[in-house]
């Protein structure tokens, strides 16, 4: 029997903000436990909470960036469950009314694209940090607080490979803009997978797993893979999949049980009444998401039909920061669009490894690179005089000019010094000329090597080589 | 409407985690009858077709944000003060996970 796989992911992204959701204290995952606490987040008597301006300013980029619709009357809701996570008793959070909805991310996999639809987006609060023991559990209330979108999919997922493809975009996504951090090891981007299967055909959908702890976007594709296996295997067995929450386990690569849902968990959402309705100013929203930057999968396309980039070529530069905005730099000196990108991903990026360099660091000016590719191509310097120029751009501030000068190099192209030079060669190795017609290849390389040699590399290789052949030709005359 | 039984009351005592004695879940059953009794002969009287529930006394909406500027807390002591078991600045409490 063949089935279909269902796939629905649930994103928990800490927001890149100065302080907590509703209350003042630092939003900070690196610091001693229970030291950026504000009495607000524990929920003590007397307290109201306060929402953040920051923290919707980046929810409102991220429903704009996810294409989803934007409701700019915010509503805040209760969460009600009795857990030491939450010193309140509930979780403030939007239920009824999100800050985003029906919106979509464009993924590509296997060289098609596919629109991964997005449901909702919401902003709520972090839960405290629990860390289990043996016997006891430790509370740390720093995360309680910090500011959270979720964002949910619509189960429109239908392979491991999609929901990975999904997460690496969103992330890409939402790092570019700043809206957070999306480190899915440290916990500020966490994803929740729901999975289920059904026979093809089947209208219902089948009875979905939740699988948690998912710390990596290839643990997310495994933990997929891993799964459906598991739940076809049942049911070819004649078995029923449970529903369950699982989690990954990162050293058999398999999913393990974590608890049996036998009823569903009633959360008995009321409005949260600490908090009226807050109508956003419509300037300020048009403000936030009109200044949207282009992104980085719209900038890859654009530097395909803009620079004749290849795809390849596009993805590439778009996948770091720090590399497309030199890129974008550099375009605007020089338009050699293709041998610059070959600098730039090839001899720049192969340098910046070698030597443990990034970007942000590196002495080379874009204007230099641009000057030194249209050096080459005017025929002032030769290929591989360009890579002993790229090296002393790379380790000193200097210009191509400077270095050149410094370097003594010189490439000669004039007409008149290299046919003095080509014939010198040809009168003293005239057996050459012999072998040459011969048909011996080697004989040319011979001539051009003595040619090279007596201009101390300095010839244009490329006149070198027309200037010979036409010459040779006159001789065979 | 639902009559409120006892069992229902005591599943979501359960629920919310408090329990009661039973003549105090008698009187509560009392007075929720009351409060039904009243609701129904409201609805007889007040028609609330197309009337939009309200969570508030006003139908405002606010436009307050709070700038993401001026940290302030508590010290960490003022924050643990009524923990009962403390370890390492961080609150100790059974474990009730697996």
């Amino acid at each position: 029997m063949n089935f279909e796989t269902i796939i629905g992911i649930e994103i928990h992204l800490q927001l890149k903000t100065k302080t907590k959701m509703f209350s003042p204290a630092l939003n900070t995952s690196k610091a001693a436990p229970n030291t950026h606490v504000h009495p607000i987040d524990m929920g003590f008597p007397g307290t109201l909470p306060r929402v953040n301006k920051k923290a919707v300013e980046l929810a409102l980029i991220a429903c704009k960036a996810l294409h989803c619709s934007i409701d700019d009357c915010l509503h805040f809701d209760r969460k009600n469950y009795f857990y030491a996570d939450l010193p309140k008793g509930y979780q403030i959070t939007q239920d009824k009314r999100p800050i985003g909805r029906n919106g979509y991310v464009t993924i590509e996999v296997d060289s098609k694209e596919k629109n991964i639809e997005i449901e909702r987006i919401h902003m709520e609060e972090d839960t405290a940090k629990q860390l289990h023991y043996t016997t006891f559990t430790l509370l740390d209330y720093n995360r309680c607080g910090i500011p959270l979108i979720e964002i949910v999919t619509k189960p429109n997922i239908r392979s491991g490979k999609e929901a990975a493809a999904y997460v690496e975009q969103l992330r890409n996504i939402l790092l570019y803009l700043d809206v957070s951090d999306c480190k899915m090891e440290e916990g500020s981007l966490r994803c929740d997978v729901n999975v289920s299967i059904r026979p093809y055909g089947q209208v219902e959908f089948g009875t979905k797993v939740e699988i948690k702890n998912l710390n990596s976007i290839s643990n997310v594709e495994k933990a997929i893979d891993y799964e459906v296996k598991r739940q076809k295997a049942l049911l070819l067995r004649g078995e029923a999949v449970e529903m369950e929450t699982r989690r990954f386990d990162e050293a058999s690569k398999t999913t393990v049980l974590m608890r049996k849902k036998t009823s569903a968990v009633d959360y008995k959402y009321f409005t949260e009444d600490n908090i009226m309705p807050i109508q956003l100013d419509k300037n300020w929203v048009n403000q936030v998401i009109s200044n949207l930057p282009e992104l980085p999968h719209e900038k890859e396309t654009r530097y395909q039909k803009e620079y004749g980039l290849s795809s390849y070529d596009a993805k590439v530069l778009t996948s770091n920061k720090p590399m497309m905005q030199y890129f974008e730099k550099l375009v605007t000196y020089y338009n050699n669009y293709k041998i610059m990108t070959n600098w730039l991903i090839v001899e720049v990026l192969g340098y910046l490894n070698k030597n443990n360099q990034t970007f942000e660091n590196m002495k080379m000016e874009p204007k230099e690179l641009a000057i030194m590719v249209k050096y080459i191509d005017e025929g002032k310097i030769s290929s591989k005089q360009a890579k002993d120029v790229f090296e002393h751009l790379m380790s000193s501030s200097k210009t191509v000019d400077e270095i050149i000068k410094e370097l003594n190099i010189v490439q000669i192209s004039d007409d008149t010094t290299l046919l003095a030079i080509i014939n010198e060669v040809l009168t003293e190795f005239s057996s050459s000329i012999d072998d040459y017609f011969a048909g011996k290849d080697r004989a040319f390389g011979f001539m051009i090597g003595q040619i090279m040699k007596k201009t101390k590399g300095q010839a244009n290789p490329a006149k070198v080589n027309q200037l010979l052949k036409q010459e040779l030709e006159k001789l065979k005359k | 409407m639902e009559k409120i039984s006892i069992e229902k009351l005591k599943e979501l005592a359960l629920n919310l985690k408090f329990d009661m004695d039973e003549k105090q879940y008698q009187t509560l059953q009392d007075e929720f009858d009351i409060m039904l009794r009243q609701m129904e002969a409201i609805n007889k009287t007040v028609d609330t077709t197309n009337v939009e529930p309200m969570s508030f006394p006003f139908d405002v909406c606010f436009s307050y944000l709070r700038d993401d500027e001026i940290v302030e807390e508590s010290p960490r002591d003022e924050i643990l003060r009524n923990a009962n078991k403390v370890v390492e600045g961080q609150i100790q409490i059974h474990k009730v996970v697996e």
